[in-house]
């Protein structure tokens, strides 16, 4: 686990503000995308990323060498434990959709395919979404983030030998999805 | 390298999560095998397949402008910080300006009280001379009129336990 020391007694002063914006700032796409799969929920990963960003500034003094990314996709997990600590009943809803629609308006070209795209992508998504929690975390590492096994391993608090362990279980359920079967037949009727 | 072993690592393979002599083997075996080089295009078809269509969430502008906020909040707020420090030391200034003030008061007061009864001491000290004075006067001056000796013995008594005072 990437250690998120105290910096005790230290001035939060220009620097550290300075060090924040430059170093973690341009990693909150990927903190948001991690807790945004966490969740499976718009607004609570946007409270779980902000109070990840709270964090990330008051031990950002502690931030010396190594991954700026992987340090602050760790705050934003602790974050979201944390907040399913205090929610238990918000982690199990169901993903509403509407951040699916959103991504799919970035790389839409051409309306006929954007909205194949779409769909494929919506039962993609779905089928990543109902992964359990601790396949999903370290299928969004690995795929989306391109982390290494020993990255997520640090970040999920577990084992390499865990991290390929889950790894492996979250593509076999994956590709055993009904959901899948579906983009599968809906692909091979087009031929 | 035969099938079982490839198979285990083509996971690790196609993540580049293997060291470089088990990456030349694999690729020694699937240069050979085919049914392990189709399932090794597989494993990197549906990575790609999920890189490609499982959408990646950036942040939303709104949130984007509410941690921006939040660091101006937190870089406004920071000269407060070492304020507790000098807060200590300025009420242990105030404190002593204080304890001072108070002692200086007191003192003037203390003066003015002792300096308000010493006067009056004074005054009744002057006022019991006065008195005795005027009775030594008019004790002499019986002495002096009365023809009764024992009267004039008396007087004079009288006039040296005054004149003793």
């Amino acid at each position: 686990m990437y250690p998120v020391r105290v910096a005790r007694g230290v001035g939060k002063g220009f620097s550290e503000h300075t060090s924040f914006e430059e170093r973690v700032l341009p990693h909150l796409d990927a903190g948001y995308n991690l807790a945004r799969w966490l969740t499976r929920n718009v607004d609570d990963s946007e409270d779980v990323v902000q109070d990840a960003c709270v964090r990330a500034l008051k031990y950002v003094g502690s931030l010396r060498d190594g991954d700026a990314r992987a340090w602050f996709l760790t705050i934003v997990r602790h974050a979201f434990c944390d907040w399913c600590k205090r929610n238990r009943q918000a982690e199990i809803v169901k993903d509403d959709g509407t951040a699916i629609d959103m991504a799919a308006n970035y790389s839409a070209v051409d309306a006929q395919r954007a909205a194949q795209r779409s769909s494929e992508s919506r039962l993609l998504a779905d089928a990543v979404a109902e992964l359990p929690l601790v396949f999903r975390e370290v299928l969004i590492l690995r795929e989306l983030e391109e982390l290494s096994y020993k990255e997520i391993a640090r970040i999920a608090d577990i084992p390499i030998g865990t991290v390929m362990s889950r790894l492996a279980r979250a593509r076999g359920l994956l590709q055993r999805s009904p959901l899948l079967h579906a983009i599968r037949e809906h692909s091979g009727g087009e031929r | 390298m035969n099938c079982n072993e490839a198979g285990t690592l083509l996971a690790q393979y196609a993540d580049g999560e293997v060291d470089n002599l088990q990456g030349r083997s694999i690729e020694q075996h699937l240069r050979g095998c085919g049914a392990c080089a189709t399932k090794h295009e597989g494993v990197l078809a549906r990575g790609a397949q999920i890189r490609a269509k499982v959408p990646y969430f950036p942040a939303p502008p709104a949130l984007r402008e509410r941690v921006r906020a939040l660091l101006a909040n937190a870089h406004d707020a920071a000269p407060a910080r070492p304020r507790p420090e000098r807060d200590r030391w300025r009420w242990l200034t105030g404190g002593a300006l204080a304890g001072c003030t108070a002692t200086m008061l007191a003192w003037t007061l203390g003066t003015a009280v002792i300096t308000w009864h010493a006067n009056e001491d004074v005054a009744v000290e002057a006022v019991a001379i006065h008195h005795r004075v005027d009775a030594l006067v008019d004790l002499r001056r019986l002495r002096h009129l009365t023809m009764k000796s024992s009267a004039r013995a008396t007087a004079s008594t009288a006039i040296a336990k005054l004149a003793d005072c």
